[in-house]
């Protein structure tokens, strides 16, 4: 229960971080570690898929964009899913149906990263950013209430973009973070070595499985904890009755 | 253990490769060049006319371009062809040459090549590019003179250049092979912790590297200045911008000056669109005049004028000195322009 209060919090100061804007502080030179679009009029960290993008059709070398991924990525990696990302916390407000995670799917979110960053080459466009559902969200409708969009074509893309993703949470848990999010794919290739990481003691198992039925991504905690999919929410932690899963911080040790 | 310091150096190699080639390739060119004819009839002692087309297709601007002639013994320019002080994003420029042959050129081929030298910048990081375009020359007795129709063709374009888009794949494909090996090699708990620190290595280099550059200054620069079309809050208007009859009658009529501002961001793709249609609309009548502003280095003006939504400079932006109404986004621009500018009139 204490892990649920503090993912709680934790998501509130992702929300916080993502509005903080709204003091009337300016934009910084922080990139986001989750999805969270830069042009919400109150955000006040760069999106870094909107940023990489960008540096795709500059033709800019991403030296920063890779050393603050690199460093989101050691400390948590895919934690910033389960504990930061605003548009990770709307996923979680509507996972309902913690069906299983179909492995084969979840790879989509690489395929979304990687045709974010051709589409950006190809086209010297912010593809994605006209698609993305964080940005019809935060930016598109906002936007709309302070007179600067206006409905037309690009405006119902991202309705309809918003519309199906919404749809896809409702009726899957956690659907955006486990088969589309290019930041979640981003972030999952430093599951294995993050500082935060979900740890298994399979000596104290009683094999319930209690933990899969809690896990908002479908996976099996005492398997997949290191997989691209896991999130370490600590949902499986909170679920485990013989405390044989654990949610820790620092160097791994042999399981 | 000597299976986990192989694996960090193995993933150290890797990043300096990848910091070496994301370097190398930084400073690639953004033009395309492209010499007419595709070869040059000289007469020993005469003199033949070229010209090189020049085509930006990045969204930055190249400045300062400069040429000079080498190789090619006998040949020469005549006079070093005029510098082109701005090509403009997705714009194409075209420079006169005119070749010189010695009287005892010997009659054959021979290639020389214009050397290009010209600089770009990506906000705060300029680069300075120096380009070679090779020349093939005939030396004949009776050259045929290329007509001027013949040097205004434009059809069957062929880059003499190296494509400049290649070296994106590189950084692509050095940047994700990187962390891809990284993540691979977390699997084995052995080398785990090596690998980590590998990455913490390689990431604290990384980032140092790239505030020293300036890269942070530049990722505030992009979210702190919202394209309307960048997001998707409108489509982007890549026609050149018209004025209807009526719209054009509207312009026509105005009876007092009116100052406008455009405010607008070197990356924005929308931006060049309303420029293009405020210039057409001061063209067109001279009591319309207007001034460009870099909403990204004059954010103080932006908000003076009102230009800022909630903390976000918005551009394609056009402002109205005299009654500060604004007009963001360039869709539907005839319209919106000519109302903006009549209203009181």
């Amino acid at each position: 229960m204490r892990l649920t209060k503090g993912r709680r919090l934790a998501q509130g100061a992702g929300l916080l971080l993502g509005l903080f804007g709204a003091t009337g502080i300016g934009m910084t030179h922080i990139l986001f570690p989750g999805l969270h679009c830069y042009a919400c009029p109150w955000a006040i960290t760069v999106c870094p898929i909107g940023l990489a993008q960008n540096l795709v059709i500059f033709g800019t070398v991403p030296f920063f964009w890779l050393g603050a991924i690199i460093a989101y990525g050691l400390v948590a990696a895919r934690g910033f899913c389960g504990w930061f990302c605003p548009f990770g916390t709307l996923n979680d407000l509507l996972a309902f149906r913690k069906v299983r995670i179909r492995a084969n799917l979840s790879y989509g979110k690489f395929v979304v990263l990687i045709a974010t960053l051709i589409g950006a080459w190809a086209l010297t466009d912010t593809v994605f950013c006209k698609l993305c559902p964080a940005a019809s969200l935060e930016a598109s409708l906002p936007y709309l209430f302070l007179g600067v969009a206006k409905v037309n074509g690009p405006f119902l893309i991202h309705m309809a973009t918003l519309g199906l993703s919404l749809v896809g949470m409702v009726l899957v848990a956690r659907f955006w973070c486990r088969y589309l999010c290019p930041m979640g794919a981003i972030l999952s290739l430093f599951n294995r070595v993050s500082l935060l990481h979900v740890q298994w003691r399979p000596s104290s198992c009683t094999g319930c499985e209690s933990c899969i039925a809690a896990c908002p991504m479908g996976v099996d905690p005492r398997s997949e904890h290191d997989s691209h999919n896991c999130i370490k929410c600590g949902e499986c932690v909170s679920a485990c009755r013989p405390d044989c899963l654990a949610l820790r911080v620092g160097r791994r040790r042999s399981e | 253990m000597r299976r986990a310091g192989a694996a960090a150096i193995f993933l150290l190699v890797i990043a300096g490769a990848a910091i070496l080639s994301i370097g190398v390739a930084a400073q690639e060119g953004i033009l395309t060049l492209r010499v007419e004819p595709n070869v040059v009839e000289v007469a020993p002692g005469a003199s033949a006319s070229g010209r090189i087309v020049l085509r930006n297709e990045s969204l930055r601007e190249a400045d300062d371009v400069e040429f000079a002639w080498t190789g090619a013994t006998g040949i020469a320019l005549a006079t070093t062809p005029q510098s082109v002080s701005v090509v403009g994003a997705f714009a194409s420029s075209t420079v006169a040459f005119t070749l010189v042959a010695a009287p005892t050129v010997a009659i054959g081929d021979v290639r020389g090549s214009l050397e290009v030298l010209y600089t770009y910048c990506i906000d705060e990081l300029c680069f300075q590019i120096a380009e070679t375009v090779p020349v093939d020359v005939r030396v004949a007795a009776t050259p045929q003179t290329p007509s001027a129709t013949a040097l205004g063709e434009t059809d069957g374009f062929q880059p003499a250049s190296p494509d400049v888009g290649a070296w994106r794949w590189w950084v692509l494909a050095v940047t994700v092979l990187f962390v891809l090996v990284a993540a691979a090699l977390g699997r084995s708990r052995r080398i785990r912790t090596a690998t980590a620190l590998a990455l913490v290595v390689a990431g604290v280099a990384v980032l140092v590297l790239g505030v020293r550059l300036d890269q942070h200054t530049q990722a505030q620069a992009v979210g702190a200045v919202l394209c309307t079309s960048c997001v998707g809050i409108e489509t982007v208007e890549v026609q050149a911008p018209r004025l209807s009859t009526a719209q054009a009658a509207a312009v026509d009529r105005l009876s007092k000056p009116v100052e406008l501002l455009v405010f607008y961001a070197t990356w924005c793709r929308s931006c060049p669109y309303a420029e293009a249609m405020v210039d057409l609309v001061a063209t067109r009548n001279p009591l319309v005049s207007y001034r460009l502003v870099n909403a990204e280095t004059e954010r103080g003006l932006a908000a003076e004028h009102g230009v800022t939504r909630a903390g976000r400079t918005v551009v394609p932006a056009i402002v109205r000195v005299d009654t500060g109404k604004v007009l963001f986004g360039a869709e539907k621009l005839g319209d919106r322009l000519v109302g903006l500018i009549e209203e009181g009139m």
